[in-house]
């Protein structure tokens, strides 16, 4: 086997730098939970590890929440400022362990279909400020940097910025046992505008907008698992049937809705 | 490379690939606690470390990532010989069973006491989060974590762990420490990987990646040609030897249908090759240069598909047999297809191997036509139990190598004596030429009483005559493993309208996956440890196992007694509905008592002839009193969100101790010079405290304290033969051979100090501590062994016995549980699980419940969460823990307790009776029933799952 190269650079721009040069060999790792996870294959791969140059604070500024992108989940729940949503979403990777490995900019750069706080994070409108190499900067909203992600290789999420960390939300992830595998997760937000997310095996995260116009014109729960069926697709898998997946997903959303109404939102 | 870091606390420089994963790193340097189960997946926990004072799996760092950190592995927490609070806490709380992960879950909970010195419920749980038990539940953590906040306030702390029974007697009965408890607490070498010589070898297989085929070319000669691969062995030059992997006693129910490799592949993860190499890497890479052809066959992946009149035959043979041949045997053996070899019965077991039979049986009792005939209401269902798995956390290893022309094998097995006979046969050479040592055993749960991977090691240390060493991967261990077999379980029953059962069919149709491992006997067990707890004069079972291209299957915890019980006690449950009468007094009118004859078992012997047996003791009246107590069962619970519903469900539950007429057990017990013992028993501990219960019952015989009495087991060179650990057969055999060994020493002992004191022998007595008491004098111990072994005495004293019963002792048990179900979402909260269970004396109390703890998760979790899930080639897609769905202590029901009732029985030892697998059969019925009483809905299917819920709802089509 071919021996492969492991950098631990000063800055993140010389990390960024080595990317650049070798963007065909070289992985960036920062927790380590998904990259060298077992059959990951990083043993091909250069490996930069960037852990110790992110930022690992989480800040208050007004109504926005900051995450650095070395924060791992656990820090996130332990932290005074975070939201219960927020904890709670990070307590769906429900191994302290692996929660005190994982950072939270891992699981959205992993972009696995039973991500932890993908839905949760699209719900709250999260943004991302990448860094690329050259010190350039990068601020996108997380779904445009999940849509976008072939054109940002190269790019380190240096901070996850939640902009109203006080915007009522809910989400759930379903799964069989406290560890398994996720069928389905969901997540609603109430805002100035309603937002409806969920992800599933092979759909990634997708907007419910379908389900969301179904909402305001206050459609039932028949309703929104309808528009479900309409604009969520997810296939068989063995956590589940997709005509499974989407009734719980409509379910869930229409359960939500309901709780998010009840309480003022 | 180097790496400065810090590892518990000192300064060190390792040298290493800077990619290399950080469990593999720390354990070359010599920290064996940071041990691996899931191979990197950060699931199990048993590679945890603390990392800059977090923890961390350590599989999923590379060096690179230690550099300049402080990395604390559980190696840290003892100080000289002495066990920390929290170890300490562990051992005394009973958690220790198998113990592989006790290290880790120490380290973890040292973190969260470094956090808060008094941690919640939830917060322990939370710490424990990444640490898989598989063995002992992990109610007991809980008692741990408490124990250990009192004694870090108090250091002289003691509490109750566990009721204590028998107040007769000094130590049966008694909460005392597990004998090895404190070995496997502290991460002492202990397990099979702690045997490795730095100059082993590594053993790789390849597998097949079809689940039905023949070999039609294999080609090894690069594989060979690499530098430092000694050996590749194939179906080419493989042993021309038939056997069973079955460990089972001489002459063995189950077929001997394979080689060690063969020309036919019959489940994807089936062997093709084997490589042996100097280091693991060559072997992998070895494994890689074997080209390989397949004429891929059709697979047969279920029951109905292996009986289709024109199945694939999965077992085109050659049959013969080794007594009992049929009249039409070479008529039969015309249409053979010799790639496929041959099947060799000892015995005939109902085989129809070229119609994809493995076994079969038929029996009952009564008139099973004139039975239905008197009943008002006949019900008839089918109940599916799927392929689960043991996942034990170390998974199957095996490390051979010779001394002079001997082999030996430290094995982590429940059956040194079956392994030895096995692997003498298949090399050919002669058993006094074997040596196996059972080392501890990592997790067994039945799929180590086969033999998986030492028959292949062995021959790999014998043809190149280098110690090698075999461990399965996590993935092996799903694909490549045995475990309990897929079964249709249809149930008949009629009553009449009081609900009088006045007939009852169980009509068993099972998968033996590709090889016919316990084929006969875990199917029959599925009738024969369920049906007798229903009483009925017309009673019929059919029982017939199928071939087929799924994963081996072979014992489980249990055996087949989880599977029946579910089909029967859930038919019970659906006939009380349709019947219109309580379940409970449907199940009051019709269950086994004290004082029984269980008519049923003249046709229920496992391969032989059966013999009614009477119930000498059963405490299933007490069980069911005091579980309706508990639940408070005349006022049933109502959700008030009205999406749950609230649901209760019940089951009664017995078991066997071992096999009453096949199962042997010897053992010896050496007085040592000072007046110690030396105990030999053959029983092969797996973890679950049968040297405790060995000890115990010699101490409570010679009247001496625990610590007396040292114990090897398992090692079939330093004690006697044993039939092994399955069957619940510890206690009554290995403990009993114990019991009467120290009875047989005894009498020795009293003989010499007659001849000290000068007294009758008859006025003698042995009383506590170790001292012989006549009417004129005493002697100690001490003495009476210097005088035995002077040169005038009678040498070193020894007691010896074997032992062998006919006689039945059965454990009961009844397990309750309340669920709440959303109605809208399926999901399932398991609020409360109660489990009674009689273990007759239970020998080591605290023991016995982690025994019940760990029984009853492992079955929630085949009834709610754990799914082997194939694709349409066969190959199983979720080979890994976490996707297969183990429970974790997130899963564990809100309430639940387990608790001890006594009975006295007449043959167990000390009154005992077994317990390990007889936790096992309540979980299934009982929250089938509870689901049922929730969401009015029967799910007959493993596993119970939210979407089964909400298609029985119709809300899903």
């Amino acid at each position: 086997m071919m021996k492969r190269d492991f950098y631990r650079t000063s800055t993140l721009d010389e990390a960024l730098e080595l990317y650049s040069k070798n963007p065909e060999t070289v992985r960036f790792l920062s927790g380590g939970t998904e990259v060298l996870r077992k059959d990951s294959g990083y043993e091909g791969s250069d490996l930069v590890y960037i852990l110790p140059l992110l930022d690992r604070s989480i800040q208050r500024e007004g109504k926005s929440l900051i995450i650095g992108g070395g924060a791992v989940l656990q820090d996130i729940i332990d932290h005074p400022l975070s939201s219960e949503a927020l904890k709670n979403g990070c307590r769906n990777a429900a191994s302290r362990t692996l929660r005190c490995m994982a950072t939270a900019a891992g699981n959205i750069a992993a972009r696995r279909d039973d991500s932890y706080l993908i839905p949760l994070l699209a719900a709250y409108n999260a943004e991302i400020l990448l860094m690329g190499h050259g010190k350039r900067t990068i601020t996108l909203a997380m779904t445009s940097y999940l849509q976008d992600i072939s054109n940002l290789h190269g790019t380190v999420i240096t901070k996850i910025i939640i902009p109203d960390a006080d915007l009522p939300v809910l989400q759930k992830r379903f799964s069989r046992s406290s560890q398994g595998k996720a069928a389905v997760t969901a997540a609603v937000s109430l805002g100035n505008e309603l937002k409806v997310f969920a992800s599933a095996y092979r759909t990634g995260l997708v907007r419910l907008h379908k389900v969301e116009e179904a909402a305001a014109d206050h459609g039932n729960e028949q309703q929104i698992i309808q528009a479900v069926q309409a604009c969520f697709f997810p296939e068989d898998d063995i956590s589940g049937t997709s005509s499974y997946k989407q009734y719980l997903a409509g379910t869930a959303v229409s359960m939500f809705l309901q709780e998010l109404r009840r309480n003022g939102g | 490379m180097s790496v400065h870091l810090t590892i518990n606390g000192i300064p060190k420089t390792v040298h290493g690939d800077m990619h290399e994963n950080l469990q593999k790193v720390l354990k070359r340097e010599g920290y064996r606690t940071v041990r691996s189960s899931d191979d990197g997946d950060g699931f199990a926990g048993s590679d945890t470390v603390l990392v800059d004072g977090a923890p961390a799996f350590a599989s999923l760092m590379v060096l690179g990532q230690a550099a300049g950190r402080e990395i604390t592995t559980a190696e840290s927490l003892m100080k000289g010989r002495r066990l920390s609070v929290i170890q300490q806490a562990l051992v005394d709380a009973g958690v220790v069973q198998s113990g592989y992960n006790i290290p880790a879950a120490a380290l973890v909970l040292e973190e969260l006491f470094s956090r808060t010195q008094t941690p919640t419920r939830e917060e322990a749980a939370d710490a424990l989060s990444g640490i898989f038990i598989r063995d002992a539940g992990y109610v007991q953590f809980f008692h741990a974590v408490e124990l250990a906040a009192q004694r870090l306030k108090d250091s002289s702390y003691v509490t109750e762990t566990a009721p204590e029974f028998r107040d007769d007697l000094r130590h049966v009965g008694k909460v005392r420490e597990k004998v090895d408890a404190r070995k496997l607490a502290a991460g002492m070498k202990a397990y099979v990987e702690d045997f490795v010589d730095p100059d082993a070898c590594f053993m790789r297989m390849l597998r097949s990646p079809h689940a039905h085929a023949y070999i039609t070319s294999i080609d090894v000669s690069q594989a060979e040609a690499m530098p430092g691969v000694l050996a590749v062995i194939t179906h080419e030059n493989c042993p021309d030897v038939y056997y069973g992997q079955a460990g089972q006693g001489f002459p063995e129910p189950s077929p001997y249908d394979r080689r060690m490799f063969n020309r036919k592949v019959r489940h994807a993860g089936d062997r093709v090759a084997a490589v042996v190499a100097e280091t693991d890497e060559i072997a992998l890479e070895a494994l890689k240069k074997i080209s390989v052809k397949y004429d891929v066959l059709e697979p047969v992946m279920t029951i109905e598909a292996a009986k289709a009149p024109d199945a694939p035959i999965i077992h085109n043979s050659v049959v013969e047999y080794a007594a009992g041949a049929p009249d039409d045997l070479d008529a039969y053996n015309q249409t053979a297809d010799p790639r496929d070899g041959k099947v060799v019965y000892q015995f005939p077991i109902g085989a129809d191997p070229h119609a994809n039979i493995a076994a079969s049986v038929s029996g009952g009792i009564g008139d099973i036509e004139l039975g239905f005939s008197q009943a008002d209401k006949v019900i008839e269902r089918t109940y599916r139990s799927s392929q689960v798995q043991c996942t034990p956390l170390e998974t199957h290893v095996a490390y051979t190598k010779m001394e002079g022309d001997r082999l030996i094998i430290h094995a982590s097995t429940q059956v040194p004596w079956h392994l030895r006979r096995i692997l003498a046969t298949v090399l050919g050479i002669s058993e006094n030429k074997v040596r196996v040592i059972k080392e501890r055993v990592g997790g067994g749960y039945g799929s180590k009483q086969d033999i998986l991977l030492e028959d292949v090691c062995a021959y790999g240390t014998w043809i190149t005559g280098r110690p090698v060493y075999f461990r399965y991967t996590r993935e092996e261990e799903f694909i490549a493993n045995s475990t309990r077999h897929v079964m249709d379980i249809t149930v008949k029953l009629g009553s009449d309208a009081e609900g009088k059962i006045t007939a009852m069919y169980m009509n068993v149709e099972a998968s033996t996956g590709p090889y016919g491992n316990h084929c006969l006997t875990v199917p029959m067990n599925a009738c024969s440890k369920s049906l007798p707890l229903i009483i009925c004069d017309h009673v019929k079972f059919d029982v017939t196992t199928y071939y087929g291209n799924i994963p081996p299957t072979g014992a489980y915890q249990g055996y087949g007694a989880p599977k029946g019980s579910f089909a029967l006690m859930t038919a019970m449950a659906e006939l009380a509905e349709e019947l219109g009468i309580d379940y409970l007094e449907l199940i009051e009118k019709n269950r086994v008592r004290e004082g029984t004859m269980l008519e049923i078992l003249k046709c229920l012997g496992e391969g032989r002839e059966g013999s009614a047996a009477p119930v000498e003791s059963c405490g299933l009246d007490e069980a069911l009193r005091r579980g309706l107590e508990l639940m408070n069962w005349d006022e049933k619970p109502v959700s008030d969100d009205d999406d749950i519903r609230i649901g209760r469900g019940f089951a009664i539950i017995q078991q066997g101790s071992g096999l009453p007429g096949l199962d042997h057990s010897c053992a010896y017990i050496r007085m040592l010079a000072d007046g110690t013992f030396m105990l030999h028993s053959g029983g092969a501990d797996l973890g679950t405290g049968l040297d405790t219960v060995s000890v115990k019952f010699a101490a409570e015989q010679l009247c001496v304290d625990m610590d007396r009495i040292s114990i090897i087991s398992g090692d079939t060179d330093t004690t006697p033969f044993d039939t092994g650990a399955y069957a619940s057969s510890g206690t009554y055999f290995s403990g009993s051979a114990s019991m009467e060994a120290a009875r047989d020493v005894k009498t020795k002992i009293l003989q010499t100090a007659a001849k000290i004191l000068k007294e009758d022998v008859e006025n003698l007595q042995v009383q506590y501590p170790g001292v012989v008491r006549g009417k004129e004098g005493e002697v100690s111990f001490l003495d009476i062994a210097r005088a035995a072994q002077s040169g005038e005495g009678d040498g070193e004293l020894m007691g010896y016995a074997s032992f062998t019963t006919e006689n039945f002792s059965f454990p009961y048990g009844a397990h309750f549980c309340q669920v709440a179900v959303h109605m809208k979402t399926g999901e399932i909260e398991v609020q409360k699980y109660y489990a009674l269970q009689d273990c007759g004396t239970p020998v080591n109390p605290d023991l016995a419940l982690g025994q019940i703890y760990g029984g009853v998760l492992k079955t929630i979790g085949h009834s709610l969460y754990e799914q082997m899930q194939f694709d349409s080639r066969g190959v199983c897609v979720n080979p890994v823990l976490k996707d297969y769905g183990v429970p974790m202590i997130g899963d564990l029901p809100k309430d639940f307790q387990a608790h001890l009732i006594y009975t006295d029985d007449p043959y167990g030892p000390y009154g005992a009776k077994s317990i390990s697998e007889v936790s096992c059969n309540g979980a299934s019925p009982a929250l089938a029933s509870a689901i049922h009483d929730a969401a009015g809905v029967w799910i007959r299917d493993w596993p119970f799952t939210p979407e089964k819920i909400l298609r029985g709802l119709g809300k899903i089509t």
